[in-house]
């Protein structure tokens, strides 16, 4: 056997070892945050057009009861009035907004199942959402694990950091984990992250080295 | 269109309309990333090779020649090293790089090449690789890490008498808040530790803030 063989055999059993839990778990968050784009794009093409129909129902907030008031189709002050095609286009386009919520929906459920078996103490302290995102912006298990708290604690937040250290701006206070509802609802946000992000530091560890 | 030679072995140009394009000739005429070709020639897009780059900004000495032996440090897709491998044909090239997911595309680049080796290492640890490459005559280093210049100097053992180097250096992945000029200095004074520059050209509209060098073993 020659140099060339041995080695693409070599790089063949290297490349089938290199695959781990990790890519699955930052390939899904990249697929849900694909979707949540999605979702608040259609679903603000939505708004627009059925606003020239019920202007006071366009202007409600939440997304859910949104899609519930289109489906009544009342129509309301202001309003003009839409033949049955108009109507129609708009109810094919709730279908694919709903099917592609609940696909977001079934990718969550799988996200939640994979850390729990791959990072429990991780899915506990941070949530599925902002764990997996923070493995993804890490790059692996193993790298978020060997970070100090600090970093995490920035994780998500590269641009202000590097504006920061181009120009003297004030630093940033978090990334990803500012929408973690402990510091979202806290008054002083600082030290919260600092908490917050010691305890993510913590538990990566616990769940990275524990199992050797 | 016409193609010529260039004073660079292996490298061909052609003309138009004051744009001038390189290219390689590949006598497999396989076109692994949908480049422009006509006939043999496949076009050499400096935009996504430093190497390309460096020629169309003159540089001075182009060391890779027929049936060298190459270590190629961060080879990623694999698109400078199989321009490469036309310009070698019957030499060797080993191709090295450290991310899982880049090494799959360039396996399969290497398995239509005869001339192709790929290893997935960490160039940071020669030993761990030590036993699947041979001495060659010329390193290519392409790896934006900030201790780039001492991962070059840890593999220089590999490296034949009056080898050659060719060096492409990101300044920003060195250090971001200094001035490009002043990384550039720097690294200058550590390269000639062990190594003699013979030229180094900045690849200015191509890529940003890079610099490259071309280098002989003392």
């Amino acid at each position: 056997m020659n140099l060339r063989e041995l080695n693409l055999k070599k790089t063949e059993e290297d490349l089938k070892k290199s695959v781990t839990k990790d890519i699955f778990i930052i390939q899904t968050i990249h697929t849900i945050d694909l979707l949540i784009i999605e979702i608040n794009k259609l679903i603000s093409n939505l708004r627009e057009r059925y606003g020239y129909h019920n202007p006071l129902a366009s202007r409600m907030q939440d997304q859910e009861e949104l899609i519930k008031e289109v489906k009544k189709f009342s129509k309301g002050t202001l309003g003009v009035d839409y033949s049955i095609e108009d109507k129609n286009s708009i109810i094919d386009l709730i279908k694919i907004i709903e099917e592609i919520i609940l696909l977001k929906k079934v990718q969550e459920t799988y996200l939640e199942k994979l850390m729990k078996q791959e990072c429990p103490n991780l899915l506990f302290s941070a949530g599925a959402l902002i764990g997996a995102r923070l493995v993804s912006t890490a790059g692996s298990m193993k790298n978020l694990a060997e970070m100090p708290s600090s970093r995490i604690q920035i994780l998500g937040a590269e641009k202000s950091l590097f504006k920061h250290l181009k120009t003297g701006n004030y630093p940033p206070k978090f990334g990803f984990i500012f929408s973690h509802e402990s510091i979202s609802k806290s008054d002083n946000k600082g030290q919260a992250a600092r908490k917050l992000a010691a305890k993510i530091s913590i538990e990566a560890k616990k769940d990275y080295f524990g199992k050797k | 269109m016409k193609i010529e030679k260039t004073k660079y072995t292996g490298v061909y140009e052609a003309w138009d309309d004051r744009r001038r394009t390189l290219f390689t000739r590949s006598d497999d005429k396989k076109n692994f990333f949908n480049e422009f070709y006509s006939g043999d020639y496949i076009e050499f897009n400096p935009s996504r090779s430093k190497l390309a780059a460096a020629i169309l900004k003159k540089i001075s000495v182009m060391p890779i020649k027929e049936s060298m032996k190459i270590l190629y440090l961060g080879a990623a897709h694999g698109y400078t090293a199989s321009h490469i491998s036309n310009i070698i044909k019957k030499g060797i090239i080993f191709c090295l790089d450290f991310a899982p997911r880049v090494v799959r595309d360039l396996y399969f680049v290497c398995l239509e090449r005869e001339n192709m080796i790929p290893i997935l290492a960490d160039a940071n640890n020669p030993d761990s690789y030590k036993t699947r490459i041979e001495p060659v005559d010329l390193i290519y280093q392409d790896i934006a890490q900030k201790n780039q210049i001492e991962i070059l100097f840890k593999n220089l053992q590999f490296l034949k008498n009056n080898g050659y180097v060719l060096l492409a250096l990101k300044s920003r992945s060195i250090d971001v808040t200094k001035r490009p000029f002043q990384v550039y200095n720097e690294v200058e004074k550590q390269l000639f530790q062990k190594l003699k520059i013979i030229d180094k050209k900045e690849l200015d509209p191509f890529e940003r803030d890079h610099i490259f060098f071309v280098c002989q073993k003392k």
